[in-house]
């Protein structure tokens, strides 16, 4: 079993991306932390002896990310992997016309709060030198995708630009960090005017169980030279 | 033939040592100029420049982090030189820390200057372009949002979200006959002009055996003998073509400049 | 004027751009070497002045993938302008048979014009740019070689990525001899020229300029060639009026 004796942070906005990937790794020995901001999502899920589950009100709020994590690590200590996969939902308006508040809500529910979950994550991994991260980011991230809100793209787009920051700062601590950047997928929330715009021709619609298993390889602790590395997974909608 | 003849440009951030040697750039291809900064003590940097050609340039106080401002900023220029051509957003804040130690304040900086920065100014400066139908908008990212860089995060990430949001507003402006694009430079001389400290940034350094950038960079160094950085001028170069009617047909892009360190495929 | 004194070799093969690239060369004072394959490439120069005139060159190649034809067109170029400063190579092919069921003739005519015609182009011309320790070389591609595009031709596809893996390869290989290396990548141009036989051909999101004007990519070349171009090696200049932005 891949990961057993592992114990993997899954921090979650909601959707099929954060589920599969708690139940594979959980399937391939691992414990797993499932801090979700979805709390009926939450709630459908059970606590066990290898699952944690922590319904979250916000992720970038540190003195409640730092508590909670604190709480569920106390027993399934320490964490080897963290997956982020957390997203916005933006308003429904022109791209001029994104008011200071959404465009800092938006930010903040992307960027902010994958820095706060690594911020009380990555010095466990650090004392010791050991640990991946893999940070779920989206298509409007790394190409132009038109119908994405402008926010939303830029945010995802800063994703890349701390994955990639975040191995070369923390390599030498034997951490990988790396991406998987989504296209459309089967009970995830995407943008519906990105999506429509997609070109439908190529590939069918992802699965939360395709998001798993990249998420897996670049996880597994037996591929180690995998760093700073963003997987595109989008049915071949977008290639470089 | 001059690449500029009778264009307007705005500077968001003009008073940077790059935005300063851009500056004569324009110049001396006919451009006309209106630098925008924060404080008047930015523009000693250009002012043998302004005295050179002072019916060509004019500076103004803003800041790109209100959306006011940037409103005004575009507003003048359109009033003392009769419309806008070109916007180039150098406005950036390095700040520090990595995931772990950074600190909320400068994060919130980050994300205000370097990504809503250029947001606002955009904003600001697209009832211009749209009129005539023309427009060229360069955001100044670098390449520590685009490669593998030991920079800060607050750099990293929000020079990151630039180089996005960049993309997203090329699509949306390209109906309009405006094109977006960013450039991602590697570590540019400076020596030039005495820095002047960023405001509220700290000192940062990357942890031992992190890739940094700078001189002497050794893995993914420039492959150029003997020169490890950008001229201002080599930098100026390309914001010269980005602003001109030469790129046309470029849009959404993010020009590498860094002498073969990092090389896209 | 930005290029006096210096000489540009341009080769141009299936597309006007190899011209027009020539003529801003010209026009801002080079010498300039023209390779071309077909007499309709001489059109663009029509209009030149006498003095313009004295300045270019112009060889006929039959064969861009004869490595001893084009050496000696550089030996021809060096023996008029004595040196080398910048080469240019727009060599394309029109599309052909489609895709897996090509014959091996066809692969390989597309694959060798394009690839060996750029290499056998910048080959000769490499120990005139490393004496003087100054080169600019710019390859141009398509974006068939750069993402997918479904219909695409495989051949067309492979040899178009080869020529950006050529460009970097100059750019860290001869970077000691401060000569550079870099690719424009395009889409279908004005010309009709450097379609890429995708079933929807890629086009510019600019109403109005879905396809590339020679003047674009001219002005991206120029970028490149410029003396002040120093600080750009290795890189790909994707020109394709935000079809496919990374």
């Amino acid at each position: 079993m891949r990961f057993e004796n592992k114990t993997a942070v899954i921090a979650t906005s909601g959707g099929s991306i954060g589920l599969e990937c708690a139940r594979k790794l959980e399937e391939e020995g691992a414990k797993v932390i499932i801090l979700d901001l979805d709390h009926a999502e939450a709630e459908n899920l059970s606590s066990s002896d290898t699952r944690c589950v922590v319904p979250v009100n916000c992720f970038y709020d540190e003195a409640e990310v730092e508590e909670k994590l604190k709480k569920a690590s106390e027993a399934f200590a320490p964490v080897d992997i963290v997956v982020t996969n957390l997203i916005s939902k933006p308003s429904d308006c022109a791209w001029n016309e994104i008011t200071e508040e959404e465009a800092h809500r938006i930010f903040d529910e992307i960027m902010t709060g994958v820095q706060t979950v690594l911020k009380f994550t990555v010095p466990t991994m650090i004392e010791r030198s050991s640990g991946s991260i893999v940070i779920i980011e989206n298509l409007a991230g790394r190409t132009g995708v038109k119908g994405a809100n402008v926010i939303t793209s830029a945010a995802y787009a800063g994703l890349s630009g701390m994955i990639r920051n975040m191995a070369t700062v923390y390599g030498k601590n034997m951490i990988t960090v790396n991406g998987v950047a989504v296209g459309p997928i089967e009970g995830q929330y995407f943008e519906p005017e990105a999506a429509k715009n997609l070109r439908p021709e190529l590939g069918k619609t992802g699965t939360g169980e395709d998001v798993a298993n990249a998420v897996m390889y670049l996880a597994d602790p037996e591929v180690f030279w995998n760093e700073g590395e963003i997987v595109d997974l989008n049915g071949g909608r977008f290639a470089v | 033939m001059k690449k500029l003849q009778d264009k307007v440009a705005v500077f968001v951030g003009g008073g940077s040592a790059i935005a300063t040697v851009a500056l004569r750039h324009f110049m001396n291809e006919g451009a006309k100029v209106v630098l925008v900064d924060v404080d008047k003590k930015y523009f000693t940097r250009s002012e043998d420049i302004r005295a050179k050609y002072p019916e060509r340039i004019r500076t103004f106080i803003g800041a790109c982090s209100v959306q006011e401002d940037m409103d005004k900023a575009m507003e003048f220029a359109e009033k003392e030189f009769g419309k806008i051509d070109i916007l180039c957003n150098y406005a950036g804040f390095h700040g520090g820390g990595d995931v772990v130690s950074v600190q909320k304040k400068l994060w919130d900086i980050a994300e205000d200057v370097t990504c809503l920065g250029t947001y606002r100014a955009v904003r600001a400066v697209y009832p211009y372009m749209k009129k005539n139908h023309y427009g060229r908008i360069m955001n100044f990212a670098s390449i520590g949002g685009r490669a593998n860089r030991g920079v800060p995060i607050t750099y990293a990430g929000f020079k990151g979200a630039a180089i996005g949001l960049t993309r997203a507003l090329a699509l949306e402006l390209a109906k309009d006959g405006i094109t977006v694009n960013s450039m991602a430079p590697a570590s540019i001389d400076t020596t030039e002009f005495e820095r002047i400290p960023e405001k509220d940034s700290v000192p940062f350094t990357p942890p031992k055996g992190a890739l940094k950038g700078g001189p002497g960079a050794t893995r993914g160094g420039s492959f150029i003998p003997g020169r490890p950085l950008a001229t201002m001028d080599e930098i100026a170069h390309t914001i010269v073509f980005m602003s001109s009617d030469d790129s046309a047909f470029l849009t959404g892009d993010c020009l590498d400049v860094n002498g073969g360190q990092f090389m896209q495929p | 004027m930005k290029f006096e004194n210096q000489v540009a070799v341009i080769a141009a093969c299936g597309s006007q751009v190899g011209a027009a690239s020539a003529l801003q060369h010209l026009k801002e004072g080079a010498k300039v070497a023209f390779y071309y394959e077909d007499d309709v490439r001489l059109e663009l120069f029509k209009d030149l002045t006498e003095e313009e005139k004295s300045r270019l060159l112009t060889i006929r190649i039959q064969d861009y993938k004869d490595v001893e034809e084009l050496k000696k067109a550089a030996e021809t170029v060096l023996e008029k302008f004595r040196t080398c400063d910048i080469v240019v190579t727009a060599i394309t092919t029109d599309e052909r048979e489609s895709g897996y069921s090509m014959s091996e003739e066809e692969y390989d005519r597309v694959m060798k014009t394009i690839t060996n015609g750029a290499l056998y182009t910048i080959q000769p011309l490499m120990p005139a740019m490393k004496e003087k320790k100054y080169g600019r070389i710019v390859l141009i591609s398509s974006v068939a070689g750069r993402t997918v595009l479904p219909g695409v031709a495989p051949v067309f596809a492979a040899a178009n990525a080869a020529i950006g893996g050529m460009a970097r390869n100059i750019g860290c290989t001869m970077g000691t001899s401060f000569i550079t290396g870099n690719s424009v990548c395009v889409g279908p141009l004005e010309d009709g020229s450097y379609k890429t036989g995708a079933k929807v051909e890629p086009a510019g999101i600019e109403p109005g300029h879905e396809l590339g004007r020679l003047k674009d990519v001219a002005g991206a070349i120029e970028y490149f060639t410029s003396p002040l171009a120093s600080w750009l090696t290795g890189e790909t200049l994707d020109l394709n009026g935000g079809y496919y932005m990374v």
